[in-house]
């Protein structure tokens, strides 16, 4: 406590009042004792003036008495006779004011002896001196009488000393009364004024509080209405529970949270009113107790502070149905303790995060349209995907139209409900929208500028409907919002998405807008990429064709011109070899004038080879230029004919030692000349190209499905190199370098051939020597028809 | 034969023809004409003889399209080792229009005629 509150509180205690009181009631008393002494004082004064009365009348009645008896005149009497009436009463006066001194009344009582003494005296000089007596005669009345009067003048002057004495006491006593009072008088004086003064100080602490209280409570009620003002202002919802859950306060955005048009409204309102004007569900869209929401937590004291996210849906409890769609808070409780720690209230805020949800819906439902998107390059299932998605993130209702030809058509139109699409198509097809209508899709189809119609009124139904039964099919989709919003593709309206809310009362603003027209970019965008992709796609694949036939005319190019090289290197060069032979040979014969036998076996030999070679370059014309060799299927036993062969080459090569293990004879489906060309050719490489000193190896085996032909010599390897293409055409070489004696094709027409029978040829080739192995389907792969070689060559 | 004297030190002539038919009449008409003949059936046969007897050979008789190593690589070999000019070649090929500049050529199926009175003037 500060000093001048101290003595503010001393100076207005009883510190001081106390004090006062007895000081006042002390001084009040010595007043009235003053009083007293001033009474006392004056009634001694009276009772000296009644004294001197007395003596007065008692001096007037002597007088009187005495002028009679000095003069005889009886007038003098009369003066004594009042006295002598009067002196008894002055007398009484006397004793009556001085009852209450005993010293006094014993002195009155005898002064009234003296006096009655004195009276009789004086009545018997009177009664003396009318009978005569004089002088002398009356002397010893005067004498007596002067006696009494002697004593009675003593006792009275006694009494009036003794009033005078008392007169002096009680003057003494009055004045140092008065002085006490006065004093006391002052010092009350001195402690009103400090009282004054305290309680001047006190009244100004009190005055200085009481307007720095009302400071404070005016920057409390500055505060407090800033404070609702922030309150009120804030997005969030705030209200205050007491334990029981009543609500005891609530911000405007909390009222207007939970759909009451004001904060007194929602407090005013019973609980199960408040409860009956929204629907609570968690974040999976279950159900939610009341009992969840945390501040019934934070009441029970089982949580410190706790928070929530949930779902709800506002209701209207009169018609009982939703009213707009589903909104998003996180609520949050914390606890509220009073002066003592006890926790008296639950705070909640509530925070609308339906915005941030719906971004994030929006964003997520964003990202999977434009994966939809871009999943597409076909525009028309492109459109009727996001018309599927759409429903229900952003619409209940999709529709599509696509600006087609200058004609509108409808691509896609999605809603949950099927039975709605079809009453869609229903009102399409019994009221085929109007082009040049100003309203709708034709007008956004016109001003390539999205429209947003946030509340359909029912006087736009009426004026869009044609008639009465149309405004009922209309007015059964249920549509509350709309908007329109083009697709447009380098400026121009390629088509245009149309979003409606029906059911879910829920209203567009101008951010969906926004929103369906970035969709709707997306979605034009990928269009106008699909249709990029298309272009450049048939320009690259026009290219690849391009390039392709580019490519294969290049390579039948070269080919032809490979080929016609060695074709021209084979009519040119080994044609020309026999012929030489044979021309030369004939020179020789003709020099020699001999017709030589070896001479002629070299002539036939070269004639035998062209014949040969022209023959394999028929079967090669034929391969390549008339699809491929042909076979005629009949019954064949492969050994004999296989023997047939091996007969022929060993008369050619009659020091060459071929060795045929036959297996069992095998009857298969084949040409049988073809077949022996084959074998010719194999066997005849292998005399040719193997050891000389080493025999050459045939064998046949039978299998389930297939026969098999081997054909075996020792030598030198194929080259690896040589090995992957020794079926090409003209690869031909010879062990020892020397040119081979043929052009190279025939294990090409041998490939060819066996082909043509559907059966595989191949070869290994180590240091151990060389094998060409022949697998021929015992029941041949029917083939089409194709002319014989015989034909060919007829030809 | 009147020409064998005077090719006595350098008469032989060396065919390198990889078909045998040819390669076998064309030695024996030279031989019939009094000239030593060796042949080869390439181009690598052909230097080898060369390396081995070359101050016999008079003429080489040298076909164009052979295995292993063939005419034209004969001569581009000749021609790095500078005995070109010391070795009378006569290219002997049925594809006279490809035949290396400079050399003499004989188009198959040979005049005989022409090629012996051409080994003649040389041998």
């Amino acid at each position: 406590m500060t000093t001048k509150r101290f003595f503010e509180r001393w100076l207005s205690g009883p510190a001081l009042w106390l004090p006062l009181a007895l000081l006042l009631g002390w001084a009040i008393y010595s007043l009235s004792n003053l009083s007293n002494a001033t009474v006392s004082l004056r009634h001694t004064d009276k009772v000296r003036v009644a004294i001197e009365r007395l003596r007065s009348t008692i001096l007037a009645g002597e007088t009187g008495l005495r002028g009679y008896l000095v003069a005889g005149d009886p007038s003098f009497l009369y003066a004594y006779r009042v006295a002598a009436l009067k002196w008894p009463s002055d007398l009484d006066a006397v004793q009556a004011l001085t009852k209450d001194n005993a010293d006094q009344e014993e002195r009155l009582r005898h002064v009234t002896q003296l006096l009655n003494e004195r009276f009789q005296i004086l009545a018997e000089t009177l009664a003396a001196f009318d009978t005569g007596a004089r002088g002398d005669q009356l002397k010893p009345f005067m004498m007596r009488g002067n006696r009494v009067m002697e004593r009675t003048r003593a006792t009275v002057d006694e009494m009036e000393d003794q009033e005078a004495r008392l007169d002096l006491i009680r003057q003494e006593a009055a004045t140092r009364r008065w002085q006490v009072t006065m004093a006391l008088f002052v010092g009350a004086a001195f402690l009103s004024l400090l009282l004054l003064t305290g309680l001047q100080f006190q009244r100004r602490g009190v005055e200085a509080r009481r307007h720095q209280a009302e400071l404070v409570t005016q920057a409390i009620d500055r505060e407090r209405h800033v404070l609702q003002a922030i309150l009120s202002g804030i997005d969030d919802g705030i209200t205050l529970q007491d334990r029981s859950g009543k609500l005891v306060f609530a911000n405007a955005s909390a009222a207007r949270t939970i759909g009451f048009s004001s904060p007194e409204a929602l407090l005013a309102a019973a609980p199960e009113e408040i409860t009956s004007r929204f629907r609570l569900f968690d974040e999976t869209g279950a159900p939610l107790a009341l009992d969840s929401l945390p501040a019934r937590q934070v009441l029970s004291g089982s949580a410190k502070e706790a928070s929530i996210t949930v779902r709800y849906r506002l209701r209207d409890p009169v018609q009982d149905r939703d009213l707009g769609e589903d909104r998003w808070s996180h609520v949050r409780a914390y606890p509220l303790f009073g002066p003592d720690g006890d926790l008296i209230q639950a705070i909640n805020v509530f925070q609308d995060i339906t915005d941030d949800r719906r971004a994030n819906e929006r964003r997520s439902f964003l990202a999977q349209a434009i994966a939809e998107l871009s999943s597409s390059l076909d525009y028309h299932s492109t459109l009727s995907s996001l018309a599927r998605l759409s429903v229900p993130t952003l619409c209940d209702w999709c529709a599509v139209d696509v600006v087609d030809g200058g004609r509108t058509n409808r691509l896609a139109i999605a809603h949950v409900d099927p039975q709605k699409v079809a009453l869609v198509e229903e009102i399409d097809r019994r009221y085929p929208p109007d082009p040049d209508s100003f309203r709708g899709v034709p007008q956004v189809i016109r001003s390539g500028e999205p429209l947003l119609v946030a509340s359909i009124p029912r006087e736009m139904l009426v004026a869009a409907a044609k008639d009465q039964a149309h405004l009922d099919l209309i007015e059964r989709l249920q549509l509350a919002s709309f908007m329109a919003i083009p697709l447009k593709v380098g400026g121009k309206v390629i088509g245009v998405i149309s979003f409606a809310m029906a059911e879910s009362g829920r209203r567009y603003q101008a951010d969906d807008v926004a929103f369906a027209q970035t969709l709707a970019d997306r979605a034009a965008l990928a269009i106008e990429n699909a249709r990029l992709f298309r272009e450049a796609e048939r320009s690259r694949q026009a290219l690849a064709t391009q390039l392709v036939d580019e490519t294969h005319r290049r390579r039948e190019a070269e080919e032809a011109s490979r080929f016609a090289e060695t074709f021209i290197g084979i009519l040119g060069h080994d044609l020309r070899n026999p012929l030489n032979a044979i021309s030369m040979t004939a020179t020789l014969m003709e020099r020699k004038g001999i017709f030589d036998q070896a001479a002629v076996r070299r002539i036939q030999r070269s004639t035998g080879r062209m014949s040969s070679m022209v023959a394999q370059l028929l079967d090669l014309t034929r391969s390549r230029l008339a699809g491929g060799i042909t076979v005629e299927r009949r019954p064949i036993r492969i050994a004999q004919v296989i023997l047939d062969v091996l007969d022929e080459l060993r008369r050619s090569y009659p020091d060459r030692e071929i060795r045929f293990e036959e297996g069992d004879d095998d009857t298969l489906l084949g040409d049988q000349d073809r077949i022996a060309q084959v074998v010719s050719n194999l066997v005849g490489n292998a005399v040719e190209h193997g050891a000389d000193d080493a025999p050459v190896h045939v064998t046949l085996s039978r299998r389930e499905d297939s026969a098999t032909l081997t054909v075996h010599n020792a030598g030198r390897p194929i080259p690896t190199d040589l090995l992957p293409i020794i079926f090409d055409p003209f690869r031909r070489t010879t062990a020892r370098g020397e040119r081979a004696r043929g052009l190279g094709l025939g294990l090409f027409i041998s490939q060819q051939i066996v082909q043509a029978h559907g059966g595989t040829i191949s070869v290994t080739s180590t240091e151990a020597g060389t094998t060409f192995t022949v697998n021929l389907p015992r029941v041949m792969v029917p083939e089409a028809p194709i002319p014989s070689v015989a034909d060919t060559l007829a030809t | 034969m009147t020409h064998g004297a005077k090719a006595a030190e350098k008469s032989t002539i060396l065919i390198v023809e990889d078909e045998v038919d040819s390669r076998e009449t064309l030695r024996e008409l030279l031989e019939l004409e009094g000239y030593k003949v060796r042949t080869a059936v390439n181009g690598r046969e052909a230097l080898d003889t060369l390396a081995a007897v070359g101050d016999e050979i008079c003429i080489m008789l040298l076909d164009l399209f052979m295995p292993v190593m063939d005419g034209w690589q004969v001569i581009d070999e000749l021609k790095a080792t500078g005995r070109l000019s010391s070795t009378q070649v006569v290219v002997i090929t049925s594809a006279s229009h490809r035949a290396p500049a400079g050399i003499p050529v004989f188009q198959k199926p040979l005049d005989l005629e022409k090629v012996i009175k051409h080994v003649h003037m040389v041998c």
